[in-house]
């Protein structure tokens, strides 16, 4: 059975929140992948504040 | 192995756009999994003490980071861990609270993560309510995030 994914209400209006198929979130990720390649974007993208390495080791 | 980050909120039910892969081993597993990237055609493209990144020629292949932890930690993140099916792939996941922990943590070494990482938090609890009780909410606020942090997620849910 396949997964149902549910965007974040922050990220879409409530009036288009909708769900998706896995295969289908997948399918998408590898176009956006592509276009922001396509474009260019995707140094950026990687250099983002967010992608920066963790200095202080993580313990449970 | 265990899968953290963008792409881990989803077994929790959250979707966030992101492409690259971040995974957590045992640093004493590193060895193992980076030769495993690399006979996959990935190379190490940058390291420190707690983190590797490994990056690939083919337009295809995300990168990937690699958080470092030591074995004690990593056996009890992986006995609270929940299943991530990916196709016909199934990988393992933080459980809730280990993977606010996470996010609480990185918030805390840098702090222009917040916005985005305190949205992802309150997603989080959001879609998954009564899996965390107000009083560990505020313990693991305090041991990992930035000071005031539980008071700006009372704020925004």
């Amino acid at each position: 059975m396949m997964n149902e994914l549910v965007f974040p209400e922050w990220s879409i209006p409530a009036s288009e929140k909708r769900t998706i198929s896995e295969e289908a979130y997948l399918a998408w990720l590898s176009e956006e992948r592509a276009r922001l390649i396509r474009e260019g974007a995707l140094d950026k993208l990687q250099s983002d504040v967010a992608r920066r390495p963790v200095d202080v080791r993580f313990v449970w | 192995m265990l899968i953290v980050g963008g792409h881990a909120l989803t077994a929790h039910g959250v979707v966030r756009q992101t492409i690259d892969i971040d995974c957590l081993v045992a640093a004493e597993d590193h060895g193992a999994l980076a030769e495993v990237l690399r006979q996959a055609g990935y190379s190490l493209a940058a390291q420190s003490e707690n983190f590797a990144r490994y990056a690939a020629k083919a337009p295809d292949l995300p990168e990937m980071d690699v958080l470092l932890v030591d074995s004690s930690t990593f056996q009890k993140l992986q006995q609270s861990s929940v299943r991530l099916r990916r196709g016909r792939h199934e990988f393992q996941v933080p459980g809730l609270v280990q993977l606010i922990a996470l996010k609480l943590h990185a918030m805390r070494n840098e702090p222009r993560r917040e916005a985005r990482d305190l949205a992802d938090i309150a997603e989080l609890l959001r879609l998954n309510p009564g899996s965390i009780g107000a009083t560990e909410l505020s313990e693991i606020c305090e041991r990992f995030g930035p000071p005031g942090m539980i008071d700006k997620l009372r704020g925004v849910l």
